[in-house]
């Protein structure tokens, strides 16, 4: 009995021992396969690229579809839906009628159906700052309000006033200007 | 020092062997911690939740994503103090942002209909998760409701149909489902090989609540497979992560009760969780712990606090099996059991709802009606013990006794689920 | 904000809930699947220029009291996606994964094979940052490593917008905004994991197409 304890206190021991050594000096596979394991396979369950265009767009029965359908598959499966839903949604796209990018609504819903940001690697990222467009999306951009001109106003973000600006236009709490940028929380 | 450990072993034998005086499972020392009135943090977290979005309510009375998240803590709050208002002031707020809605919103559908099967409105239920089946959007977590419903209203091809459609076996929803209707066709065996899976994604994920509910539920699984010793050990790893886990102090309660028949302490823990857990059960279960004392006058009084306690309205049909039960044995009203037991079928017509019927009939002394509402709509069709338990007594008293004796042999093997009244009674069959 | 998900207030004090019914079992839980519910994406150039800055939002309209038991599912993998070749299929990503109470983030790094199933893309720690999740109420702990930073924790929600008013519109019971407007998400919180990566990483020059996802454990 009491050697067992013995030899259990040296296994112990130099189970302590090897736990000590691997954190000065990490063994190959550590963090990933053990201590924490990180290995398996992920199945994909959501995902994002622009805002709010799954909620405008994706009718509520395509939504686990689109959610699950790869980007550059996505065009070829959304784009007429995503058509229809914004014809039936804006009067702007009627007879002819353009976005202030110049696109009708084919064009529109073609670049939207792919549901990626793109973001400029080379100076300002916004989604809209009344110069740059659609090169990234910074904390402070007002969204929504770009997209509901893009949507309702029209070639010059004049027309259906009162539905191309939710009148919120700033977050609720300032930013910082370093990492993690985002504010703390309330 | 050798032989007084072969005397302590032989006593453990002794002990174990004998049925009067069954093994000590559990010890104070383990639960005490748990009993002592502490604040509950997540209980005042819950209400400072609430507070804040009624707040956010009163000043943007539009908000009504806001309803839904007051609802949720509403129904937080119920789960932790049993405070039924609770329950149907969370309905309100649901039905209210559902009607802003226009009712085509599958999340808070759900929301909804998960309401409903708190409160035993399994019809509701199942009408919103079909037009939420309709809607689409994140259709299996829809098609796992219907399950749940399904198989609460009796309508097991159902059930398997959405059980198929659901089928993950990565899926801690799947995996908690599966093992439900195993349990359902009797096979306590997967129920547990299913639960304990799906408790292994519930730990992965280190989520606390899922983890806590997993550990109950595989505890009540091991109690009803007689494995007392791995039922107390997950009641307690329950508490471990929630000390006002109300539903795991009751189920230690049971063990000190009707497996090491000490009555006293039963009532001691049911008396702690009742001071912070306001639910009418608790009254029932003193009721019979009382009878197994031999103290009627207090079975009375505990009979009496719930049956004024399920008076209130806020209860709806949420009582029903145990009024019908009630009445039936107790107060001796079969007449008023036979009303009750005929809503329940209306409500579902499952097995046990027409249980509760001939029961009735049986304590009316009609026991020739009781058998063939037994044989019609009971037999072959569920394996839960206190059903078995009153078929048994109508087929003994029918003279039907090899039926009798074969359900006997059974039930002896649930005397732990069923409890010392119900046990002693078996063995009069 | 992407679906608006978080604003249908589906908390996560919900999917914890048990509901106790006045019967001899519990219910099941509410179903799952709520944490892995993204609720908004961003990716801005950093305060330093030469970095590109990725943000994930998870489970949004969190009050104050419900962010401060808040915790990511240890199950769900997030992942940044980077196309830098303009086919919209991802040549780099950026795996975070949270483990007892850390979060582990893996690359930039190509994809072992693209798509909606992933699996681990690193050989040994030496590819991997780890940082604590910053716990409620406690300064932002921040990890760096190879000029990449990276937090996980609560964050107050950086989105704004009136939704109510936006869902009356869209069910047909208003014609339009009010003004001044009412922000859905003052006073809220989301869990978030923000990195921060050397532009050259992703590309150096031109223009990346980007998204994320999250993942299940299988």
């Amino acid at each position: 009995m009491k050697s067992i304890k013995l030899i259990s206190g040296c296994l112990l021991s130099a189970l302590l021992l090897f736990s000590c050594s691997t954190n000065n000096v990490p063994t190959n596979g550590d963090g990933i396969y053990n201590n924490p394991n990180l290995s398996g396979t992920y199945m994909q369950e959501d995902q994002m690229g622009r805002p709010a265009v799954n909620t405008v767009f994706v009718s509520s029965s395509s939504k686990d579809g689109f959610n699950t359908t790869v980007p550059s598959n996505q065009s070829a499966a959304f784009q007429s839906m995503f058509e229809t839903n914004l014809l039936a949604l804006s009067p702007a796209y009627a007879n002819g009628g353009l976005n202030a990018l110049g696109q009708d609504a084919a064009a529109f819903t073609g670049l939207l159906a792919t549901d990626v940001l793109n973001v400029s690697l080379e100076g300002t990222t916004t989604f809209f700052d009344g110069t740059n467009i659609l090169t990234g999306r910074a904390l402070a951009d007002d969204v929504i309000t770009v997209e509901l001109l893009l949507i309702f106003g029209g070639e010059d973000f004049s027309e259906n006033p009162t539905l191309s600006n939710d009148n919120v236009n700033e977050n609720d709490k300032p930013f910082l200007a370093s990492f993690p940028y985002l504010a703390s929380p309330w | 020092m050798k032989s007084i450990y072969s005397l302590i072993a032989c006593m453990a034998l002794l002990l174990s062997s004998c049925d009067k005086e069954p093994k000590l499972i559990t010890n104070q020392a383990d639960y005490n911690k748990y009993l002592e009135v502490v604040e509950n943090e997540m209980l005042q977290l819950a209400y400072e939740d609430l507070e804040f979005w009624e707040k956010k309510l009163e000043k943007d009375s539009n908000q009504f994503p806001y309803l839904v998240k007051a609802a949720a803590s509403q129904t937080l709050i119920f789960n932790e103090t049993g405070n039924i208002e609770a329950l149907i002031d969370a309905e309100k707020k649901l039905i209210e942002a559902n009607t802003r809605t226009g009712f085509a919103t599958a999340a808070y559908l759900r929301a909804l209909a998960r309401n409903y099967i708190a409160q035993h409105r399994f019809k509701e239920a199942l009408e919103l998760l079909n037009t939420a089946e309709g809607n689409g959007e994140k259709l299996l977590a829809t098609q796992k409701m219907c399950f749940d419903v399904h198989l609460e209203l009796g309508n097991t091809k159902e059930a398997k149909a959405y059980l198929d459609k659901i089928e993950n076996y990565k899926d801690f929803d799947f995996l908690i489902r599966l093992s439900k209707w195993s349990d359902h066709e009797g096979d306590l065996d997967h129920a547990i090989l299913y639960l304990k899976k799906a408790l292994e994604i519930a730990e992965a994920s280190n989520y606390k609540s899922l983890m806590q509910w997993s550990y109950t539920n595989l505890a009540d699984y091991y109690g009803h497979d007689g494995q007392i010793q791995n039922a107390y050990n997950h009641y307690l790893k329950a508490l471990e992560l929630n000390p006002n886990d109300a539903y795991a102090k009751k189920g230690i309660a049971w063990i000190v009760y009707s497996h090491e028949r000490n009555p006293k302490e039963a009532l001691r823990i049911l008396n702690a969780v009742s001071q912070s857990h306001n639910s009418p059960d608790y009254h029932l279960l003193k009721a019979e712990i009382a009878e197994y004392m031999g103290d009627l006058n207090a079975k009375e009084q505990y009979l009496k606090a719930y049956t004024n306690a399920v008076k209130r309205k806020d209860y709806g049909v949420m009582y029903n099996k145990y009024n019908a039960l009630v009445y039936a044995e107790d107060y001796n009203v079969p007449q008023e059991a036979a009303k009750i037991a005929l809503e329940e079928i209306k409500n579902r017509p499952t097995p046990q709802s027409y249980d509760l019927l001939a029961w009735a009939y049986y304590n009316h002394g009609n026991k020739s009606e009781a058998l063939n509402i037994m044989e019609t709509h009971v037999v072959g069709k569920t394996f839960e013990p206190d059903v078995l338990f009153h078929l048994a007594k109508i087929y003994k008293d029918n003279g039907k006794l090899t039926e009798a004796k074969a359900l006997k042999r059974e039930l002896l093997e649930s005397t732990f689920e069923l409890g010392p009244l119900m046990a002693k009674k078996i063995k009069n069959i | 904000m992407k679906n608006f998900k978080q604003t249908l207030g589906i908390s996560l004090l919900l999917v914890a809930g048990l509901v106790f019914v006045a019967a001899d079992h519990i219910d099941a839980p509410a179903v799952q699947g709520g944490t892995s519910d993204i609720t908004d994406f961003y990716a801005f150039q950093g305060e330093n220029t030469d970095n590109m800055v990725f943000v994930a939002n998870l489970q949004g309209l969190l009050s104050p009291s419900a962010t401060a038991s808040a915790t990511f599912d240890e199950n769900v993998m997030i992942e940044f996606n980077i196309d830098n070749t303009g086919d919209n299929i991802e040549d780099l990503v950026i795996q975070a994964i949270p483990r007892n109470g850390k979060m582990y983030v893996i690359g930039p790094v190509a994809p072992s094979s693209p798509g909606l199933a992933s699996v681990i893309n690193a050989n040994s720690i030496n590819d991997v940052i780890f940082v604590d999740v910053t716990t409620y109420g406690s300064e932002a702990k921040v990890a760096t490593k190879n000029g990449t930073s990276v937090f996980a924790g609560p964050r107050d929600d950086p989105f704004f917008m009136d939704f109510a008013q936006y869902s009356e519109i869209i069910a047909g019971n208003a014609s339009g905004f009010n003004n001044p407007g009412s922000d859905t998400f003052a006073g809220t919180n989301v869990m978030s994991v923000v990195v921060e990566v050397p532009k050259a990483m992703i590309g150096g020059t031109g223009t990346i197409n980007t998204w994320v996802e999250s993942k299940r454990k299988q």
